[in-house]
């Protein structure tokens, strides 16, 4: 005899606009056995979806402009009878606060115990999380690469304009750099741009 | 240099994109932040559930916010522990009801004043068969001035706002668009929504809200309990940085300078043709014709008028109103802060008498 998940029987819509990070989200729930109903971005009139789905409980990243429509689907409720704030199910600014950090935010059916509900919003949280970190990794790297295209565009334009070798180049950036108290970046970035205002 | 020493002299602010988050956007372009020993970053938002949220949270000190949202946030967030209050409010009125250029070319209102229009809505509701979809109109956030008012003018042209017709809610910054695809036939928004509306040839306004109800408070400045308690200075000091920004603003002759700093792209991004109308007290009502004038389509506080004064009697009057929407606790008045109003001006007052003697 096998026992059913808690999570069974516990429907969600996600509103994402990240696509992404919304297939890793979905692919956590369906694994630890939540019912999906749908995934949307928030262009997709999610007045209508949410009366169409009655979800159990609403994803929704937390700086999307639709919070709004879903919690006034909470207050005035002659059309939807569902979702309330999901706070309410926990209390206390310490969770919003966690949510409001992770960028996500939930709201739940009324009737819906805390307890059935809160292990879709923790990995719905811890999701978000780890896109982030990603993101931010991503833009790190991206920032190191586009750092050292313009310090050889900067070298390139030196050696070509002063006639010296690559490694002079790299000297007078850097002697530049240090002189200027300013990172080898900046300096190469001025270089481009003077050196292309010259040409024209 | 002041005398008040800020517990956290850092903040970070949050406002939405409307023409009425100028006291911060004065406050930070003007100085006066700093004139109090304030440091201070300015954050856009697209939601006031996000802005509301992200206070709590702590992610943000203060907030430009819905003067309703305060009082009624039990209603939002039944179990959150923590509490909003303000002690100043930044603004009364600002807001418009625009209705869609298809709309308003088949009412053919008498007069195109509101009650002209809301007469002209009304019947053409009446002449409609059942089985037609109810117009939809919207606002911006279910306990806001611009429910409680767009409620109020279809009451008051006889059509009864639960059954006649279908209310939402959207985002600001969405309601030109929707308008546009013509998913709602109307709404109310702050300003400059309701000109964009206008300058874009899609809507008609059928009445800026301060025609109706004349001084209703609009933004409130909004912290949490916790933080005024544990930074009762800071906070002090930021009331009285923005209550001169309103001051500032109240001088009709400072508000073209205004609308130049409102149009930047950092702040709310928009043409200053746009910002500039109801800014300076006029009123574009259909792209086809000259704009009129209308005086307090955007009230700031000031130390010599009553706007700013967050009283109990005004929280009651919020709240009376409010509960038409959904029940709601009215005991909630007392995070209205009268006193912290009076304590931002006796520290004003005291100032300026300390500097001039």
């Amino acid at each position: 005899m096998t026992t059913t998940p808690v999570s069974a029987s516990v429907s969600i819509l996600l509103v994402d606009d990240q696509t992404e990070r919304a297939a890793m989200v979905a692919a956590q729930l369906t694994a630890a056995g939540y019912n999906l109903l749908a995934q949307l971005s928030s262009a997709e009139g999610l007045l209508f979806q949410v009366e169409k789905h009655r979800p159990d409980i609403v994803l929704i990243d937390i700086e999307s402009p639709d919070r709004d429509i879903l919690e006034s689907l909470s207050v005035i409720n002659q059309h939807n009878p569902t979702p309330v704030a999901m706070f309410s199910a926990r209390g206390g600014a310490e969770f919003i606060t966690s949510a409001v950090e992770a960028g996500v935010s939930a709201y739940m059916a009324e009737g819906l115990s805390a307890e059935r509900v809160a292990p879709a919003i923790e990995i719905a949280m811890a999701q978000f999380r780890s896109y982030q970190q990603l993101r931010q990794s991503l833009q790190r790297t991206q920032q190191q690469l586009d750092e050292r295209k313009i310090i050889e565009r900067a070298k390139g334009l030196l050696m070509a304009r002063k006639n010296i070798s690559e490694q002079a180049a790299h000297q007078t950036l850097r002697t530049l750099a240090m002189n200027s108290n300013s990172t080898m970046r900046n300096v190469a970035e001025q270089i481009v741009a003077h050196l292309q205002a010259s040409i024209r | 240099m002041s005398s008040l020493q800020a517990e956290k002299p850092n903040l970070k602010l949050l406002y939405l994109r409307l023409t009425d988050s100028a006291p911060l956007i004065i406050a930070r372009e003007l100085g006066l932040f700093e004139r109090y020993g304030l440091k201070v970053e300015l954050q856009r938002e697209t939601s006031w559930a996000t802005l509301r949220d992200k206070l709590i949270g702590g992610a943000a000190d203060a907030a430009a916010m819905l003067a309703p949202m305060p009082l009624t946030l039990k209603q939002t967030l039944p179990n959150c522990e923590e509490e909003l209050l303000s002690g100043l409010i930044l603004s009364c009125n600002g807001n418009g009801i625009t209705l869609s250029k298809t709309l308003y070319d088949r009412l053919q209102p008498a007069t195109d004043d509101a009650a002209g229009t809301g007469a002209a809505l009304s019947a053409f509701i009446r002449a409609r068969a059942e089985s037609e979809t109810p117009l939809t109109f919207a606002s911006v956030y279910p306990f806001s001035s611009h429910t409680l008012q767009l409620r109020h003018w279809l009451s008051s042209a006889g059509i009864n706002p639960d059954t006649d017709v279908r209310l939402l809610v959207l985002p600001p910054e969405q309601m030109v668009d929707h308008l546009r695809r013509g998913d709602i036939d109307g709404f109310c928004v702050g300003e400059p929504w309701n000109t964009i509306a206008v300058q874009e040839g899609i809507g008609v306004i059928a009445t800026p809200n301060n025609a109706m109800m004349p001084a209703m408070p609009e933004k409130v400045l909004a912290v949490t309990r916790s933080w005024h308690q544990t930074n009762p200075a800071t906070h002090l000091a930021l009331r009285a940085a923005l209550l001169e920004a309103c001051g500032w603003l109240s001088d009709r002759s400072q508000r073209r300078d205004a609308v130049g700093i409102l149009a930047r792209p950092e702040y709310l991004d928009l043409p200053e043709e746009t910002i500039a109308l109801s800014l300076n007290d006029q009123l574009l009502r259909r792209q086809d014709r000259v704009p009129t004038e209308n005086t307090g389509w955007h009230l700031f506080a000031h130390p010599q008028s009553d706007h700013g004064r967050p009283t109990d009697k005004k929280a009651r009057e919020l709240l009376i109103l409010c509960n038409d929407i959904a029940p709601v606790d009215t005991d909630t008045t007392q995070l209205f802060q009268a006193d912290l109003y009076q304590q931002t001006l006796d520290f004003i007052r005291h100032r300026h008498i300390r500097v001039a003697t």
